[in-house]
């Protein structure tokens, strides 16, 4: 119990650590901050199913998330394992598609939600600040495409010779 | 650059000159109109007209106006893209030649005008290919978001012209034309999103 109480201080100006909300302005943290909602999962729940709609981004503020793809043969496959202060689900903010993950909680999380109206609100209230997170987004994506790039990579040399 | 944007000019002085030549065969037609030969005029009074090439572009034609025609460059306002197209320098590469090699240092962003490349990650017999792209797809991106060393091979697959924007030019860009800038950013994250999505399919597709 002390422990949490001890992690919720040291994590008091939340937001600002996030990679999300990298940079932002104390008043437009606390514009979102308002509009937040927190949600607590138990280890193993299925937070977002792949090949549904929605327009909420995630950030974990607490445990560990998996996210799983389908195989063509049916098995899944673990694509990563996010850690707190990362965010998941922001790829259906940008692009108005399906979600293309299954993600899983790992253990006992507690996950914070952002929805896509918060975003546009502030968009018009604070464009600059909208900006920023639109960059910090495509940092985040462009490190992910790094990594599934070197993975993909890595795959196909184990697994011997790629056809085109 | 600067000698591109005058042989742009020159096109643009130079096209009056043609139409009225076109006049004084058929003078009936133009002197009856405000005194400038306007294209259509002509064409209609006369056999399509033999176009008109910059010498320079008699090498290389150009597609005009490029960058509005770039996906990346959606819903930018006209002068902020005059204002890239300026800063935006061309390269030709031949067959196989490397555009961008992994692991050296850039920070710039390629746009393709003509020709395709295509993306292969890894050495020798572990090459891998990732991706090919063809006109107006852009590349690069990765270390202008980033800094980061190249993570990959891009290599021209034919002759081809590419745009080259450095980091530093988009980033005083954003100066000048925040909003535009913003625009610019958010149509790569969706491109970026795009192509994570692809190659999380491809990985998956391959079952490792």
């Amino acid at each position: 119990m002390s422990n949490e109480k001890i992690s919720s201080i040291a994590i008091s100006p939340w937001m600002g650590k996030m990679t999300l909300f990298a940079g932002l302005s104390p008043e437009a943290l606390a514009d979102i901050e308002d509009q937040v909602e927190h949600r607590r999962y138990k280890g193993g729940e299925v937070i977002l199913s792949e090949g549904t709609f929605g327009e909420e981004v995630f950030i974990i503020a607490q445990g560990s998330v998996e996210v799983q793809v389908k195989n063509l043969d049916g098995r899944t496959s673990t694509l990563a394992t996010l850690q707190p202060y990362d965010c998941f689900g922001e790829m259906c903010i940008i692009e108005r598609q399906a979600r293309c993950a299954t993600i899983r909680t790992a253990e006992v999380s507690t996950i914070y939600v952002v929805k896509r109206s918060t975003l546009d609100q502030l968009r018009h209230t604070r464009p600059e600040q909208h900006a920023l997170i639109i960059m910090n987004i495509a940092r985040e994506l462009a490190k992910r495409l790094r990594a599934m790039d070197e993975r993909f990579v890595y795959g196909s040399v184990l697994c011997g010779a790629w056809d085109h | 650059m600067t000698e591109d944007s005058e042989a742009r000019t020159d096109i643009a002085t130079e096209a009056p000159p043609v139409g009225a030549a076109v006049s004084s065969v058929e003078p009936t037609v133009a002197d009856e109109g405000t005194g400038v030969a306007l294209p259509g005029d002509a064409a209609a009074a006369s056999p399509p007209l033999v176009p008109f090439y910059s010498p320079r572009s008699a090498f290389m034609p150009r597609p005009r106006p490029f960058l509005s025609d770039v996906p990346l460059f959606n819903g930018v306002c006209e002068d902020a893209l005059a204002a890239l197209e300026i800063s935006a320098t061309e390269h030709v590469f031949h067959r196989n030649q490397e555009i961008v090699r992994e692991g050296a240092f850039g920070h710039h962003l390629f746009i393709l005008a003509r020709g395709s490349v295509e993306v292969v990650k890894g050495e020798g017999n572990a090459q891998v290919k990732l991706a090919e792209f063809k006109r107006l797809d852009f590349f690069g991106e990765l270390c202008l978001v980033e800094s980061v060393l190249r993570t990959a091979t891009v290599r021209a697959k034919e002759p081809t012209l590419v745009y080259s924007i450095s980091s530093a030019t988009l980033h005083k860009f954003g100066v000048f034309w925040p909003a535009d800038h913003a625009i610019i950013i958010e149509n790569l994250v969706r491109v970026l999103s795009g192509r994570l999505r692809r190659i999380d399919n491809l990985y998956a597709a391959k079952a490792f």
